[in-house]
């Protein structure tokens, strides 16, 4: 092999690895857009009788308007969830959007109450979320499959090349109680029930 | 609600909002009642908050390193596909109702000999279990052992029963009954089944089986039944069957409900 095609080799392989992390960039916005998208939808077609598709357009504006949050560090760390930071953009949206389809009705501005949760609710998510972290595979991506993008049984044993669809089942009741009992003990070493 | 589900999988529903309004306003009255269920729901929406924030947190990630363009040109990816026109569904229902018809027949049906013998039975169910290598707990193999346990479990499911049994025997070689793994215990009974030693398999299967304490518990007891009807110890293995089913935890529940419905079919001529 000549240095030449060694460096084309290397480039090749960069651009391999490059395409995967875009690929699986890609894959999990996806995830997160079609996640909250039926929700988000329909909570505000409900509440502020809107129409779908305006809705729709309402969704994809928030959803860039988190983005941008985001790359400019305006958003750096969550501390409900990505959920509720959607929907209060998505109030602003719907607010800004009645006002302009009807400027002469007094609208009044939507205000950003946040649920108060005790420190020990608070305290017990963070113990969980921390041993959720720790999970390693294959039990990490059996229960991001089921509880994260909400696969079905069938699906999973096919991701994850298992023989049927009770494998997959018994796989999961295996996983769920390993992580239980970590929580357990982690609950009694911070002293939570 | 279909039957077969169990608790566990009843609190999954309930969480991911998937009970119909009737079924969501009964596990909420169970709930008034049962502070155990109670909190064992509070631990499992704990649990998916938990992954619902690892998700979160692996989308912004993915967010933070995506340029508008490729942002709006994911967006409108996604928008295409929720305009697509839904699959028409087969006609579920109807083929649903014609299999109950034939199934009652079959199951009322004339002569007290069963339709299904139990090998075949046997034959048909042992082969739905297969087994995936997971590091053991609690720390009672070294290095060498659990790249041992790993190539044992491949084996087994590559139905190689004798060289399997072989790597599980060496693992288990200087070790107190208390030293060897619940794993390594389980796979050992199993190729024991395999290999025709069905009685040393028996007494293995059923310690396990009847241990509060083993994660392999639900495994056994599945494993047992099967037994039994490989022994054709009919009314052993329904008896065990009709454990299995009503216990609410066990993830075989389903699979014994149908097993146990083959055992009762009556040949019709």
């Amino acid at each position: 092999m000549t240095v030449e095609s060694l460096k084309y080799q290397d480039r090749a392989n960069d651009n391999t690895l490059i395409d995967d992390v875009v690929a699986n960039n890609e894959r999990a916005i996806t995830r997160l857009y079609n996640m909250y998208r039926g929700e988000f939808i329909g909570y505000f077609i409900k509440e502020y009788a809107i129409c779908p598709d305006d809705a729709a357009d309402i969704y994809q504006e928030s959803f860039l308007a988190m983005h941008q949050n985001i790359v400019n560090g305006k958003l750096v760390t969550i501390n409900s969830s990505l959920k509720t930071y959607l929907f209060k953009i998505g109030k602003h949206k719907v607010y800004n959007h009645l006002r302009d389809a009807k400027p002469t009705v007094e609208w009044s501005s939507p205000m950003d109450v946040d649920t108060e949760e005790s420190e020990e609710e608070r305290i017990a998510g963070e113990a969980v979320y921390e041993e959720v972290g720790a999970m390693e595979n294959p039990c990490s991506r059996l229960l991001s499959l089921f509880y994260w993008e909400q696969k079905s049984m069938k699906e999973i044993a096919g991701m994850m090349n298992y023989k049927n669809e009770q494998v997959a089942k018994n796989r999961k009741s295996l996983c769920m109680k390993r992580l239980k009992e970590a929580l357990t003990i982690k609950f009694r070493e911070i002293g939570l029930k | 609600m279909d039957t077969n589900y169990n608790r566990a999988d009843l609190i999954d529903l309930y969480l991911l909002d998937k009970l119909s309004f009737q079924e969501r306003k009964g596990f909420e009255e169970e709930m008034r009642k049962d502070d155990d269920l109670r909190n064992e729901v509070e631990t499992m929406r704990h649990i998916m908050n938990g992954f619902q924030r690892k998700g979160e947190t692996e989308a912004m990630n993915a967010m933070l390193h995506t340029s508008e363009e490729q942002m709006r040109s994911i967006i409108a990816a996604a928008e295409n596909k929720h305009k697509q026109p839904a699959k028409k569904m087969p006609l579920l229902p109807l083929m649903i109702g014609i299999a109950a018809s034939i199934a009652i027949i079959l199951y009322i049906g004339i002569g007290s000999q069963p339709k299904y013998s139990s090998e075949e039975l046997y034959r048909s169910y042992q082969h739905s279990s297969a087994y995936e290598y997971m590091p053991s707990r609690g720390g009672m193999l070294n290095g060498d052992e659990e790249h041992q346990l790993e190539q044992a479990i491949g084996r087994y499911n590559q139905g190689d029963y004798a060289g399997a049994m072989k790597l599980f025997v060496s693992i288990m070689i200087g070790k107190g009954a208390e030293e060897i793994p619940e794993e390594v215990k389980f796979y050992t009974a199993l190729c024991m089944v395999q290999t025709g030693r069905e009685q040393e398999a028996l007494g293995r299967l059923e310690s396990i089986a009847s241990s509060a304490d083993s994660e392999f518990r639900y495994d056994a007891q599945w494993n047992l039944a099967l037994l039994y009807l490989k022994l054709d110890e009919r009314s052993k293995c329904r008896s065990l069957l009709n454990k299995i089913i009503e216990d609410k935890e066990n993830p075989y529940a389903g699979e014994a409900e149908r097993l146990s419905m083959k055992l009762k079919i009556k040949k019709w001529f």
